[in-house]
């Protein structure tokens, strides 16, 4: 089974994505701030990580910098962010997310995104 | 509630503390960027979260308060009072409406313009630039969603109407269709939609349907608005949100083609007959005569009676000939729909004219070069397996592919850039493999092997940039975000794939810290830490039960010992009783462990009460124009949950009071040599088993002497009574029934409510309170509570044969005294116990039970010295047991009426314990 | 001013507000036969404007105003 950490600050928004992702057969973890992101991807390997922008102690940038610069995981992320502007955009991407949907997620849009990052046949 | 509502409930309220608290600390410190930056966060968060649901008002006016926190933030606006005071009202407006969505699920509609005023006034402070900027979006998303909704048909205007908006449109104006659908509250809102509409600007044509058939008029309801009002206005964008500022979201604006307009309309008579005309006509249109056009249309025209489908075209047909420049395309569609008497289909034109319009976008860009990529013939990549992708898929697989090259681009040498770029080629391979398509595959993997050996983005590049110019072109209809992106990078990409040296970019593309990072990672492993940090949010109704079924354990458990006694007593066998005991024993360690974990469970601080208290003390202080100081200590002491719910209202009742009674205002304060600002302290701290509060102001105190005599003037005490208080007790007084000090019955505090109320309510959960008081100086308000209310001590208490439980919380001693030392005074019985005057009752009399209470061999009667309040009393009883936990069951139906009880009680045996109410009896 | 009653009409003046729509109700369901006279009525909430279109009550007279005339025109049906 797949394995899938969602990075976010917001209760409510981890139960939302870990309904969707669940009803869909994966298995998820959760984190609430990027520290405690870090510490569960140094822990495990997961298959991906479904990442918000703005938390707590360390947001969701410093989040997949620290992921990709530390080497700790190279598996894709997805960053979920309010806005919609192609800087946010871009300053994802830059972070090294690898791909952005803009809150509030629809369910088949995270999980088309879902199965073509982590490579599962759709 | 579905479980999502459930969180997102309990999780809004979390946030709406949070900002209150990040708010009122702000207003001490307005510069601290940390706290500014933490508040935007929690606005931002609870606003994101809102959007999961279809709560408008309530995303409408966290948005604003996002944008305005956002504003504050990055210093584009200064943090004020007048701002916090807005914020703080905008969010009571959210728990408001946390509150309405948990009773009912839904938001009520009358809330709908509260939460446009409040978000409005939100926006005005925010600078006026980047309001219009906003009011922009927010009319653009209207736009967008309406023109897709409808499906415009205006077949409805008469003709003149559509005449002059068509001749307007080639004067360059533009028309939007507007359709005002006013919800049915909306009168007792003191709306009139009515003329809210006639007030549109610009109205070229409006009018008003009814959304309903009209009832029997006996059974109209004429305030439930059911009246649409649909406007055809050329007023801007902008003048219409302004006009339509409070209902934005009753309202569609759908932006009119001017081809709308052209529909011809009329008796058809027959049906069409009119070929030769059509014939001549379009002869005259392919040879671009259209002076020859216009008087055969003409003639025709004058022979038709006017209110034929032929004479209503054949008008259209001289506008649009008359029109500069002439639309062939148009008038050859308009002829057409002659032979048929069809409406012309306009759609024809539209998908033409897009065409065009594409056509020269796509050359006035630079075009994309076609010499193959650098390396073709090594990266031979084709799609032709790839299996046919739904719409949805197809467009998420180009999305991502295109931000996967946008990453790959990104050359900025970050630390971290090396790790972005296998990111990206994991990525490339996974949608590859989700496709299907086998050669990809393969040639990724090659592409990615290249890539990772010579540590470059550039194969990928030129991968992606293949796949590109193989792949047939799948671009969606709609433009996002992202695909909007695509050509943009595909040009770029070009630029970088040809250029000649593309391993140029590449050597410092990994970090020299990269290698040494992996040997000392950061965030080494702790998984204590990460243990300890777990949570479980947990349904109070289950914690309930739970507790309910250790309760009945706890007393279950107490059969033990009574079946231990029969097997050794009634049946002989010793061996058993023993081993029951012994089990009894292991039993009864497991239940009082259990009763102590379930304790722990329910377990809350303080802080949950105390933490409205700021926003309390700021608010009230400020009504009244006094000044101060609220300091909290202790707020992490724990009891049980329904000790601290039930504590809630007599502190926020004694926290009024003191600001209302007992601070004084700045000047009288200076003028009695204190410093301006008062200050209240509430401070709670753990004594043994009880909860004690503190409530502490630095006030004008209370005089004992206008307490006792108004506590005479109200026939709380008697004159003897009078004579003899001490002052200690005298200021005690008004937490006496029908006292209340003020003069005047305030508007904050006093409400007729007296501080009865707050006694009746602690000693409710068996607590007590205690005043002390100094004239100018202060008063101070003690509450004592017990930690947990749900497992009672009792004492066994027998008497006339009868058992009864007395909550220990009252029990001073159990003492036996002889007959000789009861002293009779009057009616009522005293004796001296340890240098003191005790008065002593008998409970078979207090209970109206007839029988003299025993007196042992030895000449003596047992009493229980008990402590009622402040008072201390003896209670003449038969003789005593041994004490036991018991759940108390409140009495209910006729019992609960009984005032000597205050519940019952089931035994280990399997009978029923009266629990008797001290207070009750005494 | 806002309604005058008179035996079997009803004169609107000036603008008629949200309160005279519950008394107009009561007032023509006793007058099945009434006539409505708008002639100098400037505007009127919409509540009496649902009132007179349930009841389907004739239009004597128009409104002079030319523009509160044209939009009743779209919905009130000519006497």
């Amino acid at each position: 089974m797949k394995r899938i950490l969602i990075v976010d600050d917001a209760a409510t928004v981890r139960m939302y994505h870990r309904n969707i992702l669940e009803s869909a057969g994966y298995s998820v973890d959760e984190a609430m701030n990027g520290i405690e992101a870090i510490e569960k991807a140094l822990q495990e390997a997961f298959d991906l990580y479904i990442v918000d922008v703005n938390m707590p102690k360390l947001d969701g940038y410093g989040f997949l910098r620290e992921l990709r610069g530390e080497n700790i995981s190279q598996v894709p992320a997805i960053m979920v962010s309010t806005e919609a502007a192609e800087n946010d955009q871009t300053a994802a991407y830059r972070a090294g997310a690898n791909g952005y949907l803009v809150k509030p997620v629809k369910p088949v849009q995270l999980l088309t995104h879902v199965r073509l990052l982590i490579g599962e046949t759709i | 509630m579905n479980p999502l509502l459930e969180q997102f409930l309990s999780e809004s309220r979390e946030f709406l503390q949070g900002i209150a608290e990040k708010l009122m600390q702000l207003e001490d410190t307005p510069d601290d960027s940390h706290l500014l930056v933490e508040l935007f966060r929690l606005v931002h968060t609870l606003k994101g979260n809102s959007g999961l649901f279809e709560f408008p008002e309530m995303t409408r006016v966290l948005h604003a308060g996002e944008d305005l926190m956002d504003a504050v933030r990055d210093g584009r606006v200064a943090f004020s009072q007048q701002l916090a005071d807005q914020l703080l009202d905008a969010m009571d407006f959210v728990s408001a409406l946390c509150d309405q969505i948990e009773d009912g699920g839904k938001i009520e509609a009358e809330l709908t313009v509260d939460s446009y005023r409040l978000s409005e006034s939100l926006r005005a402070l925010m600078a006026s630039q980047q309001k219009q900027a906003e009011v922009n979006d927010q009319i653009e998303k209207i736009t967008q969603v309406s023109a897709e909704a409808v499906k415009l048909d205006l077949s409805k205007l008469p003709e003149p109407v559509r005449i002059e908006a068509y001749k307007r449109t080639m004067a360059g104006e533009s028309f939007y269709w507007l359709i005002y659908s006013p919800i049915e509250t909306c009168f007792f809102q003191g709306e009139d939609p009515f003329f809210t509409a006639r007030q549109t600007p610009e109205t070229l044509w409006g009018q008003i349907t009814a959304r309903e058939s009209w009832p029997k008029l006996s059974d109209l309801d004429a305030y439930r608005c059911v009246l649409d009002y649909e406007i055809l206005t050329s007023a801007s964008h902008v003048e219409l949100l302004e006009q339509y500022r409070y209902v934005p979201d009753q309202i569609q604006l759908i932006p009119v083609d001017r081809w709308s307009f052209v529909i011809p309309q009329g008796d058809p008579n027959g049906g069409a007959v009119y070929e030769d005309f059509v014939i001549d006509a379009l002869q005259y249109l392919d040879a671009g005569d259209l002076d020859s056009l216009r008087p055969v249309a003409e003639s025709m025209l004058q022979l038709s009676n006017p209110d034929l489908w032929l004479s209503s075209a054949l008008r259209w047909l001289l506008l649009l000939i008359d029109t500069v420049p002439p639309n062939h395309q148009a008038i050859t569609i308009l002829i057409e729909s002659l032979r048929s008497l069809n409406a012309p289909d306009w759609s024809l034109l539209k998908a033409n004219t897009n065409e065009l319009e594409q056509k020269s976008t796509v050359t006035t860009e630079p075009s994309i070069p076609e010499q193959s990529p650098s390396e073709p013939e090594q990266i031979n990549t084709t799609f032709i397996d790839s299996k046919e992708l739904s719409e949805e898929d197809a467009l998420a697989l180009e999305t991502i592919f295109a931000a996967q090259l946008q990453i790959l681009q990104i050359d900025d040498q970050a630390s971290w850039q090396f790790g972005r770029v296998k990111a990206a080629a994991g990525v490339l391979l996974n949608c590859c493999k989700a496709i299907g398509d086998e050669k990809a595959i393969a040639s990724i993997e090659v592409a990615i092997e290249k890539s990772l050996s010579s540590e470059s983005s550039a194969p990928l590049l030129a991968w992606l940039k293949a796949r590109q110019q193989t792949t047939p072109a799948v671009k969606p209809a709609e433009s996002t975000v992202v695909s909007a992106e695509l050509p943009l990078g595909l040009v770029s990409l070009e630029e970088q794939a040809t250029s000649p040296e593309p391993e140029q970019i590449t050597p410092e593309i990994i970090s020299p810290e990269l290698v040494s990072a992996e040997e000392l990672p950061k965030f080494s492993r702790r998984p204590d830490d990460m243990a300890s940090a777990k949570s479980l949010k947990v349904d109070q109704s289950k914690i309930d039960r739970l507790m309910n079924l250790i309760g009945e354990i706890v007393v279950s458990k107490n059969a033990l010992p009574y079946l231990a006694q029969r097997a050794e007593e009634q049946f002989g066998v010793r061996e058993l009783s023993r081993e029951i005991k012994a089990q009894y024993a292991v039993i009864n360690r497991i239940a009082e462990e259990m009763q102590d974990a379930i304790m722990q469970v329910r377990m809350m601080p303080v802080s949950f009460v105390f933490q409205r208290f700021p926003r309390l003390v700021r608010d009230i202080s400020r009504k009244l124009g006094k000044e101060v100081h609220l300091v909290l200590e202790g707020e992490e002491t724990e009891a049980d949950k329904n000790i601290i719910e039930s504590l809630a209202d007599p502190l926020i009742h004694i926290v009024r009071n003191s600001l209302d009674h007992g601070l004084e205002l700045p000047e009288v304060r200076r003028a009695a040599g204190k410093p301006a600002t008062g200050t209240l302290t509430i401070k709670a701290n753990q004594e043994g088993d009880q909860v004690i509060i503190e409530i502490n102001d630095d006030g004008k105190g209370i005089d004992p002497e206008v307490i006792k005599r108004k506590a005479y003037e109200k026939n709380i005490i008697d004159e003897a009574t009078l004579e003899r208080i001490t002052d200690r007790e005298a200021v005690n007084l008004i937490f006496a029934a029908g006292f209340s000090t003020a003069e005047v019955v305030s508007d904050l505090s006093g409400r007729g409510v007296g501080m009865d109320v707050v006694r009746t309510a602690v000693e409710k959960v068996n607590g007590t309170i205690q005043l002390e008081s100094e004239v100018g100086l202060g008063t101070k308000i003690r509450i004592s509570l017990p930690l947990s209310m749900a497992v009672t001590k009792v004492m066994i208490i027998e008497s006339d044969n009868q058992v009864f439980g007395l909550p220990m919380d009252h029990v001073v001693e159990i003492v036996r005294i002889p007959v000789s030392e009861l002293i009779s005074i009057k009616q009522s019985k005293t004796t001296v116990f340890r240098g003191k005057i005790v008065a002593l009752k008998t409970l078979n009399s207090l209970l109206g039970l007839p029988t003299e209470p025993l007196v042992n061999s030895d000449n003596e009667v047992a009493v229980l010295i008990a402590r009622i309040g402040n008072e201390v009393m003896g209670l003449i009883v038969d003789d005593f047991h041994e004490t036991i936990d018991v759940i108390q069951k409140p009495l209910t139906g006729v019992l609960a009426g009984l005032g000597a009880y205050s519940g019952s009680a089931l035994m280990g045996d399997g009978s029923v314990l009266m629990i008797l109410n001290v207070r009750g009896i005494l | 001013m806002a309604i005058e009653y008179k035996k079997n009409q009803a004169l609107f003046v000036d603008v008629v507000s949200v309160d005279e729509a519950e008394t107009f109700l009561d007032w023509l369901q006793n007058k099945p036969n009434a006539k409505i006279d708008l002639s100098r009525c400037n505007h009127l909430h919409p509540a009496n404007l649902q009132v007179l279109l349930a009841s389907k009550v004739a239009i004597a007279v128009w409104p002079k105003d030319a523009n509160l005339k044209a939009w009743l025109e779209t919905v009130l049906q000519p006497a």
